[in-house]
């Protein structure tokens, strides 16, 4: 790792007008942006903190739904009584990550912001086409865990378990940049390897992560996230779902499905809630529901198990969110 | 038999199989403990002498060590996986501000992907970093074959210069006609092939030492387990005498067998302090720890064998494939249990050269890759044949120890309850499984330990062995307490220093039966001479004297208390030095174990849970049961892990490590503990004066074993391959459909 500035911003404000200067870098908890600099990935002159701004841990109720900040911490978001109860999905996503050690300091913008975790971008001694090679070496290498969907460019997967969490709960992430304030839809957030390979989100350089805005559960509604680790302490999802829905009667209404740790961005599966809108949630429904999400699923030599395995967890994250709309 | 032998009476061996036996000892040797002896200590649940220094951070590993003025060694390394070296240039690595020295390492061809080729020295792990970056290495890249598939194809690029081929063994067996005859004549024939993977060791602490020089004199910090072995190893490299060498362990965070030599690391330390007159401390990162210090070697083990319809055992054959890496010996060790008729067995093994780090020792070379395999044709058998697998296991084993665990151990796992393979339905499956171990573990000499009694009623003992984290001291101090009759606290350890007596390498589960001797046999030696004043003082003879619970007496007398006695001590101390003897007769050669797993199954995802494992052990006699529980505790983690989740990943493009890190390189967490009971017998092995033998091994060898038959009777399919991750458990019940 090399020497870099540790600059402490009192306000946003400041932290944006700091990283605005070349080579300055965002920190929230640092858990993913620590491994990058200490691999080489990323070699910021400055490291500007923005965890410990005032504000930025607040989790409130606003007009416009819930607003989480993105210092909040994976910890809190997973412990908090409002979340749990009117973004369970979140909830859910937040606990399930990593271990007590890195929920207690990864931040709800980290997790947003992570870089892929695949071996060969994260490999020094790779040149892979998302840091600007000619190869995605996960198409003929060791790709077990690389993506099922959309992956002819590049094989990531997306890391972050929050996002499906968020995007089923119409999810809005505000950005503060050196031209001021923005917001941006969560299904808008997301760059695939088509459109530029070297980044995932929509993030303009210098901008800054300030709250994720949620819609909190409505009435005879239920969410929730399903992720299939092979270690169930401390390991990256296999694969993962987030669902939200609505009972009309005992009929789902305005449902939403999200998968993730499957294609290099989350991906909503509206063929998935077509099948599932107007049914009864149930075995053979949400069965019905997880054959359209995996459909036009392209996996690669080592992971067509991860097929398999998503359409049980789509299947699980229906049956989870309908048990809890039933008895909202 | 001198004047001064006796002859002594012992009762070998356990309540279930008591053997008498009558031996004669020399008169330093105090009569060896046996299964009738009463212990005050031995046996009991002690915390290690150094827990607390440990847990507070007091304990102070290599990592740890720092000299005034102490550079940073570290290494520039190869990123191709085969390649000739053009020219190494260090010129700008030394303009670098902060670098010291850079020597090239002495090669023309580099073999794997990550091997050293420069060693530098600089004042801070920045500047270390730096000058790494600027050594300019030039290459010829070769074509390489980093995996044991690849390195299999008839078109794979050679590993070793001069050789024809990346294969290379034992040849075809003598009697490999003759067993397939046999196997042609058998009743059943059952053949599978099983694959295991290679698993690095990955120690907590990596690999490390700090070199330091006064004048001649150099002592070395070092993360081994062979202080002896780094001492003569290094003097060696050097070409300096083994008499100016102090090699320094006294705290070692996990071993596993990758830290028996000086390795590259240490002399090469030993010369960048020389070059830049300053100490120097080499501590690998984790990547180097990964690929570069290590690892068991993976298997492919074809086996075919016969069974007679009542369950015995006939021919067998099987052919084990596996990879050392650049390095040599990749053997399993397959069958090394039950009882298998010797004149219709085959075994070939092969070794497969691969551009890839190269093998060590680890924990149980070679068992548990055999047992992976052995344990899955048993299984296989005994579905074959309609048999329950623990009945056709009790019918072809024929350790008495082992017969009584399988007898216990399936009360405890509740085996009357299993059912039929694959006769569970729903999402979550459990089944059940059984597997067994063998081990030697003996020791033997050469060993040797100081005990010192002082004035003040303070002991000391001393060896110059490692305690690689096992709690060697622990059970010095135990023995010696116990001999003394005093409490444990009252004795002080110290190990890890070469300049006291000589002690193992610890390997082979060996480290406590050596030293364990020695040290009763300084404390029985010592404590005599303090009988000797006692007795003067108390006007008795001291044959008649006990040291029991502080005090020295004869029986049904006060006597006096030990610090008294201590206090008769003309001058200095009481020192003496035990030496370990050869073992005489023992119950069994080696220690006895079963394992029974519960798994639960998820049909939807292909998870493996393990719920529970009952591990049954026999480790001679237990001097500290706390830790003999560790041991077991620790060697069934490992299993675990060596079933459902290590594995090094290699990539077939460029022949780098892909998971060198413990972010990929999955080794479970709290979350993925089963519930494991252990059951340690208690077992008086003889062979020497504590009946002490090894347990570090044998826990590690049955447990992947076990779970793959309680998979296989969850699902109804085997999984043959290590680790048993998702994807095959899913391919597994996938297969199965089909079938049906």
């Amino acid at each position: 790792m090399k020497n870099f500035d540790w600059i402490t911003p009192a306000t946003s404000a400041e932290a944006v007008q700091s990283a605005a200067q070349a080579g300055r870098a965002f920190m929230g908890g640092g858990t993913d942006l620590l491994p990058l600099m200490k691999s080489g990935l990323r070699e910021p002159t400055g490291v500007v903190s923005v965890a410990r701004i005032p504000g930025m841990d607040r989790i409130e109720l606003t007009v416009g739904g819930f607003s989480i900040g993105a210092g909040v911490t994976l910890a809190t978001l997973c412990t908090h009584a409002d979340v749990q109860r009117s973004l369970p999905a979140v909830a859910d996503a937040a606990r399930l990550a990593a271990t007590p050690l890195v929920r207690n300091r990864a931040t709800v913008g980290g997790n947003l912001c992570q870089r892929p975790r695949c071996w060969y971008f994260r490999h020094a001694d790779y040149n892979c086409s998302k840091k600007g090679g000619e190869v995605c070496y996960a198409i003929e290498g060791e790709n077990k865990f690389h993506a099922i969907f959309d992956n002819t460019t590049c094989n990531i997967v997306h890391p972050s378990n929050l996002a499906p969490a968020f995007w089923v709960h119409d999810g809005v992430i505000h950005v503060l940049g050196a031209k001021g304030e923005r917001s941006i839809k969560l299904e808008d957030f997301w760059v695939r390897p088509e459109e530029d390979i070297r980044t995932e989100i929509a993030l303009e350089a210098g901008e800054l992560i300030t709250a994720v805005s949620c819609r909190p559960l409505g009435s005879k509604s239920g969410s929730a996230f399903e992720e299939v680790n092979e270690k169930q302490s401390y390991d990256w999802g296999l694969v993962a779902c987030a669902v939200r829905l609505s009972l009309d009667g005992d009929k789902a209404a305005d449902a939403r499905i999200v998968i993730g740790a499957v294609a290099p961005v989350p991906l909503r599966r509206e063929a998935a809630e077509a099948v599932l809108n107007g049914k009864v949630p149930n075995e053979a429904t949400a069965w019905a529901a997880a054959d359209a999400a995996i459909a036009g699923a392209t996996p690669l030599r080592d992971n067509a198990y991860k097929v398999t395995m998503l359409r049980a967890c789509v299947k699980n994250a229906i049956l989870a969110a309908a048990a809890r709309a039933r008895k909202s | 038999m001198s004047t001064e032998d006796r002859k002594v009476k012992l009762v070998l061996g356990f309540a279930g199989d008591r053997q008498e036996v009558e031996l004669t000892i020399p008169d330093e040797e105090p009569t060896p403990w046996d299964l009738d002896t009463k212990f005050s200590v031995v046996g009991g649940k002690h915390a290690r002498v150094d827990a607390l220094a440990k847990v507070t951070g007091k304990a102070k590993y290599t990592h740890d060590i720092n000299l005034p003025g102490m550079l940073f060694g570290g290494f520039a390394r190869c990123p191709h996986a085969a390649a000739e070296i053009v020219s190494i240039d260090t010129a700008d690595a030394l303009l670098v501000p902060g670098v010291k020295a850079a020597i090239p390492m002495t090669q023309d061809r580099v073999r794997f992907a990550g091997q050293p080729v420069c060693a530098l020295a600089a004042t801070t792990r920045q500047a270390l970093a730096a000058g790494i970056a600027k050594v300019n290495a030039k290459y010829t890249v070769l074509p390489h074959a980093a995996r044991t598939d690849l390195a299999l194809k008839d078109s794979a690029p050679v590993v070793h210069r001069n050789q024809q081929s990346n294969k290379s063994g034992t040849g075809a067996p003598r009697n490999g006609e003759a067993v397939a005859a046999a196997l042609q004549q058998s009743a059943k024939v059952v053949r599978a092939t099983a694959t295991t993977q290679v698993q690095t060791h990955a120690c907590f602490e990596t690999h490390s030492t700090v070199a330091q020089w006064e004048g001649d004199k150099l002592t070395l910090w070092t993360s081994t387990q062979a202080t002896f072995g780094v001492r003569s190893q290094v003097a060696d490299a050097l070409r300096i005498p083994e008499a100016n060498i102090t090699v320094i362990s006294d705290f070692m965070g996990g071993g596993f067998g990758s830290k028996f030599g000086a390795g590259y690391f240490t002399p090469i330390a030993a010369r960048l302090a020389k070059e830049c007159g300053a100490p120097v401390k080499i501590a690998l990162n984790r990547r180097e720890e990964h690929t570069d210090t290590g690892n068991r070697p993976d298997s492919i083990q074809e086996m075919a064998l016969g069974v007679t319809t009542d369950g015995k055992l006939g021919p067998y054959s099987v052919t084990i494939t596996g990879t050392p890496g650049i390095g040599r010996g990749a053997g399993a060790r397959n069958p090394m249990i039950y009882d298998f008729p010797r004149d219709v067995r085959a075994v070939e093994q092969v070794e497969v050269a691969t551009n890839a780090g190269p093998q060590a020792a680890m924990r149980a070379p070679g068992h548990p890759q055999g047992s992976f395999a052995l344990e899955t044709i048993m299984d296989l058998a005994a579905e074959a044949i309609g048999m329950d697998p623990l009945e056709f296991r009790t019918r072809n084993d024929s350790n008495s120890v082992r017969l009584a665990q399988y007898a216990d151990g399936a009360k405890r796992i509740g085996w009357e309850q299993r059912r039929k393979n694959g006769s569970a339905t729903g999402r979550f499956r459990r089944g059940l499984g059984v597997a067994s171990a063998t081990w030697g573990g003996l020791g033997g000499p050469q060993a040797e330990v100081d005990c010192k009694i002082f004035r003040d009623g303070s002991v000391q003992v001393r060896n110059g062995a490692q305690d690689i984290g096992t709690g060697t001291k622990t059970v010095l101090g135990v023995v010696v307490a116990e001999e003394l009759g005093l409490p444990l606290e009252k004795i002080a350890v110290s190990m890890g220093n070469t300049s006291d007596p000589t002690g193992p390498a610890s390997g082979g589960s060996t480290t406590a039966p050596s030293l364990a001797p020695a040290a009763r046999q300084a404390a029985y030696l010592a404590g005599r001479e303090l009988k000797q004043l006692a007795a003067k003082h108390l006007g008795v003879s001291a044959d008649k004297l006990v040291m029991k619970a502080g005090r020295i007496s004869t029986p049904g007398s006060q006597g006096m208390t030990f610090e008294e006695a201590c206090r008769l001590i003309q001058s200095g101390e009481i020192s003496a030095r035990g030496k370990r003897r050869s073992n005489f007769r023992t119950f069994k050669d080696g220690v006895a174990g079963v394992q029974f797993a519960e798994v639960e199954v998820d049909c939807e995802y292909g998870l493996v849970r393990v719920v529970r494992i009952v591990a049954l052990q026999d480790a001679g006699i237990i001097i500290n049961r706390l830790q003999a529980e560790n041991q077991v505790n620790g060697g069934v983690i490992q299993g675990l892990a060596y079933a459902l989740m290590e594995e090094r990943v290699m990539d077939r493009q460029l022949g780098h490590q892909m998971n060198a890190d413990f972010e990929m390189y999955k080794v479970p967490g709290t979350k993925d503990m089963p519930e494991i009971e252990c059951v340690l017998y208690d077992i008086a092995n003889g062979g020497n004066n504590t009946s002490v033998c090894g347990i570090g091994e044998p826990t590690c060898i049955p447990t992947a074993s076990a779970i793959a038959g309680a998979i296989h009777n969850a699902i109804g399919a085997r999984v043959l391959s290590l680790p048993m991750t998702a994807d095959k458990v899913l391919a597994a019940l996938a297969a199965r459909e089909k079938g049906r």
